[in-house]
């Protein structure tokens, strides 16, 4: 049997993708080539079933980064910080996508002080991406019923937003109202993300969710410094 | 847990026992008092045992613990809501935990192995919380019951020697298998605590985390 590899490169990809890529961008394809033979050496024949079963591009590129990360023995904090841009770009997959800065300007038709504007204020959900910039997720977006008006976010969204303060960062909240909750389930039982549950019209569910989850239980407790010390902790053991 | 319920502990059916030096977990803001019974005097608690009714200055408070790290993160920090993954610079912001050792036995409510004893079913303990903003009580069932097993703790009415319990044991019910504590006042000088510690920072952070699937990010 012929090996795959036995086919020039060209041959692996579109007509279309060959067309479009410049050197840059076929330097680009080479030194992924390369990173992927070296992760597919060091894994087993399930891992690498595994990494073919993935039904994403994202989900690929995590079982890819895990090993990758494995074997190159990362601190602690680069391998969180990679799961964690995973799961974030795995969300952003499940949703539809995000737009960047660039592209929100050109999508909603408004200028970037008015986009930063937006987001300074609490009225779209923004989080961080790994070059320093935001993405603005779509669905967070409401879309008009005609072209002539561009889309707008989700008036529900600055309440969520509200509601969910400085105890969730934005990758966080994002991951929140992206996956399915057992608190937002309709009337059939199905759960619903929270941008489902909002886009249906439960948007003031979806806040009072997000306030549970980030309001403290125990908010009316006097400071610690005003708390008795307990000598009894040592003599329980 | 070191726990034996009814005639096992020497107590009615519905009734446990937690014995002396038993370890516990409490979860709590940072920079506040962990041993506190709440809600604040003149308000309704919103936890599942708070009573229905804004708080008098002779009605019991409740403080909430748990058995490991883990019922204190779904108890706390997750509190029914899936969340893929957490920061552990959010955790240490807005969560501590501190250690806890009880010095005494304590008598409890058993909503683990004597549900029906109290007139609750399953479902009162393991029903979702209300989140909607209009709704009146988040946890409708026991908070509903706080009311009287406070009024029957006062006038020492429970079937057990003395006539009062320390507070209720359940199971988190966002987490089968994590047994927890919601203890009343009369139970603090059982309590011997220990020194908190920024939840982001916590050693078993990532085991938890991973048990029930959650990402730990910096």
């Amino acid at each position: 049997m012929a090996s795959i590899l036995d086919q020039p490169l060209r041959a692996l990809l579109s007509p279309d993708q060959v067309g479009k890529l410049g050197p840059e961008g076929e330097a680009v394809v080479v030194r992924l080539a390369q990173m992927a033979a070296s992760v597919a050496l060091t894994m087993g024949k399930t891992e690498i079933l595994c990494a073919l079963s993935a039904s994403t591009p994202a989900s690929f590129l995590s079982v890819l980064a895990e090993r990758l990360a494995g074997a190159n023995a990362p601190t602690l904090d680069a391998l969180e910080a990679l799961r964690g841009r995973i799961a974030l770009a795995e969300a952003v997959e499940r949703t539809g996508g995000l737009w960047r800065a660039d592209e929100a300007q050109r999508e909603l038709g408004v200028s970037r002080a008015t986009l930063q504007s937006w987001r300074d204020s609490g009225r779209v959900l923004a989080p961080p991406l790994g070059d320093g910039s935001f993405g603005y997720p779509i669905v967070q977006f409401v879309r008009p019923a005609t072209d002539l008006e561009p889309p707008r976010p989700h008036p529900h969204v600055a309440a969520i937003l509200a509601a969910a303060g400085s105890a969730l960062q934005a990758p966080e909240l994002f991951q929140v109202l992206a996956a399915p909750q057992a608190t937002l389930a309709d009337a059939e039982g199905r759960m619903r993300t929270g941008f489902e549950a909002m886009h249906a019209g439960d948007g003031e569910l979806v806040a009072g969710m997000i306030a549970h989850l980030a309001t403290p239980a125990d908010a009316g407790a006097p400071p610690m410094e005003e708390s008795r010390s307990s000598p009894v902790y040592a003599r329980a053991f | 847990m070191p726990i034996s319920h009814g005639p096992l502990a020497g107590l009615p059916a519905g009734y446990a026992r937690v014995a002396s030096a038993t370890s516990l977990e409490r979860g709590h803001s940072p920079g506040l008092a962990p041993h506190w019974f709440g809600p604040a005097i003149g308000t309704v608690g919103g936890n599942r045992f708070d009573l229905p009714t804004p708080r008098a200055a002779t009605d019991p408070g409740v403080c909430y613990l748990a058995e490991r790290l883990l019922g204190a993160l779904h108890e706390r920090v997750f509190r029914g809501v899936h969340q893929p993954s957490v920061s552990r610079t959010t955790l240490s912001a807005h969560h501590a935990i501190t250690p806890v050792a009880t010095v005494r036995d304590l008598v409890l409510i058993d909503l683990v192995a004597g549900i029906s004893v109290h007139g609750l079913q399953l479902h009162d303990i393991t029903a979702l919380p209300n989140v909607h903003p209009a709704a009146p009580l988040r946890y409708p069932a026991t908070q509903g019951m706080a009311g009287a097993w406070a009024s029957t703790n006062a006038a020492s009415g429970f079937p057990v020697p003395g006539g009062r319990v320390d507070g209720i044991l359940y199971v988190s019910r966002f987490g089968a298998n994590e047994a927890c504590l919601a203890l009343w006042d009369i139970a603090a000088p059982a309590l011997g605590w220990g020194t908190p510690q920024p939840l982001g920072s916590h050693p078993g952070l990532v085991a938890a985390c991973n048990a029930i699937g959650v990402v730990v990010v910096p």
